[in-house]
């Protein structure tokens, strides 16, 4: 029983780091609006903006999760938690990104900071050793 | 020998993960792309990024969502 638990928990990590490569792919920092015009999430409210999009989509992605009884109470929880922390840090990067103007170099550094951030929260997301996720 | 009861319980939690990871996926496209518009109107009004109310209606959309988690 135990060695079943510890070849998930291995395969559970491969799968998120696949979702988490496939993410960055798919989810690009350059977008092409409906007119056609290049939307670039590179700067400091470029990327406090992107990370927006993703708490929102994790957050209603869980809540679905949740309804459809494929996540535990206990995951949801965690995983709202975290969300909350995030949106706290978004928030309070938001005032100061109001506040302080950034050359083009720390602009580089707090977006990937940024997606940096977004990675280490999702990561923490799978829960081990519970009947459901 | 693995226990088929613990080798289906792995796999429904893979296929769960898998699903889950599919819908964070789409629902941040979805949310991403709504910004993407927003963002395009910005320019259009000649703005580099969203207003200050603009990213509190984001805020706001957010931690409504949070806060829907049960």
């Amino acid at each position: 029983m135990k060695s079943i638990t510890v070849t998930t928990s291995k395969w559970l990590i491969f799968a998120v780091m696949a979702f988490s490569l496939a993410a960055c792919e798919s989810l690009s920092v350059v977008q092409t609006a409906e007119d056609g015009q290049e939307i670039r999430f590179d700067t400091v409210k470029g990327s406090i903006e992107y990370t927006e999009a993703m708490i929102i989509g994790t957050a209603e992605a869980t809540k679905k999760a949740r309804d459809n009884q494929t996540m535990s109470e206990a995951t949801a929880l965690k995983i709202k938690e975290s969300l909350l922390e995030s949106q706290d840090v978004i928030e309070t990067a938001q005032v100061l990104a109001n506040e302080m103007k950034f050359d083009e170099a720390e602009t580089k550094v707090a977006a990937s900071r940024a997606a940096l951030n977004i990675a280490r929260k999702l990561l923490k997301l799978p829960i081990i050793g519970d009947t459901q996720l | 020998m693995t226990d088929p009861a613990s080798a289906a319980v792995a796999a429904i939690k893979l296929l769960n993960l898998a699903e889950l990871m599919l819908d964070m996926l789409e629902e941040s496209g979805v949310a991403l792309d709504e910004v993407v518009e927003m963002r395009a109107k910005a320019k259009r009004e000649g703005r580099s990024n969203l207003s200050n109310d603009e990213m509190a209606i984001l805020a706001n959309r957010a931690r409504s969502a949070i806060d829907a988690i049960e």
